[in-house]
């Protein structure tokens, strides 16, 4: 059986930045998750962050609105966001929605790094 | 012949409208179908992705204050085309006319937060219907099967 609620938010500091890897899937169920580590880097006043979406292979609107958010009030306490890694169906739903062009999309950490 | 045993294909479940037990059955469910018809590549995702969007609709808003709610979900294929059905009893909605439509033009803060669900569920498929039929929203998926 599948197992849809399987998420998982990995985080380790790298360059001044914090990088987040979420791992599995991220929909309507546990998108808590993912806010929760976002809101716990900006209460800690650390908003430069890349998310490196390596190990994550599902990602529902749920999700998205997520990244959207946490970007937004990334860029509103002066520091940004950046992903990396995105793989084929995260892809996919970036470039039909257009994220792809309103957030910092990176092929790999370094280069995400570097955006920051 | 082939078309008796092909009556016998597909999928049609009742979920129950608990957003994790839905997601899980509804996965789940794909998974299975697409076993059976031998589907890979990206239609799959792509199927439980719609799927997910409408079926978290549902139990989110549609059947929230609903005393019985039923939710029911079917997919079968017809030829070269996936069909999949989501009905509940909820109370008429029909997403493509009145859900937000999101314009994919704007910028990072002008961007509103919702409507993207049904953006994608429009942009993922080849045709996205619904009907209502007495007390029931049906919606209809056609998605085309990669050659």
């Amino acid at each position: 059986m599948a197992n849809q609620s399987s998420l998982t938010v990995a985080s380790e500091e790298q360059d001044d930045a914090v990088v987040l890897c979420p791992t599995g899937r991220v929909d309507g169920t546990n998108v808590t998750i993912l806010q929760g580590a976002v809101r716990e880097r900006l209460e800690a006043s650390q908003v430069r962050l890349v998310f490196d979406l390596v190990e994550l292979n599902y990602i529902s609107s749920a999700g998205l609105r997520v990244l959207l958010m946490a970007a937004r009030d990334l860029q509103a306490q002066g520091g940004k966001a950046v992903f990396c890694n995105l793989s084929e169906q995260i892809r996919q739903v970036f470039e039909i929605t257009g994220f792809d062009k309103i957030l910092s999309v990176h092929g790999n950490r370094e280069d995400a790094l570097a955006a920051l | 012949m082939g078309g008796a045993e092909q009556e016998h294909r597909g999928i049609d479940v009742r979920l129950k409208p608990e957003l994790n037990t839905a997601l899980t059955a509804l996965a789940d469910a794909v998974e299975e179908f697409a076993a059976q018809e031998s589907i890979g590549g990206a239609l799959p995702i792509n199927l439980n992705l719609v799927l997910d969007e409408l079926v978290t609709n549902s139990v989110s808003y549609a059947l929230s204050d609903v005393a019985e709610p039923v939710l029911r979900l079917q997919i079968r294929r017809d030829g070269d085309v996936v069909v999949a059905e989501v009905e509940d009893n909820g109370a008429a909605f029909d997403p493509f006319k009145e859900a937000p439509k999101p314009d994919i033009e704007q910028g990072l803060d002008e961007r509103p937060i919702g409507g993207l669900g049904v953006f994608l569920v429009m942009q993922l498929t080849e045709t996205a219907h619904y009907e209502r039929d007495g007390d029931v929203n049906r919606i209809i998926l056609h998605m085309k099967m990669e050659s």
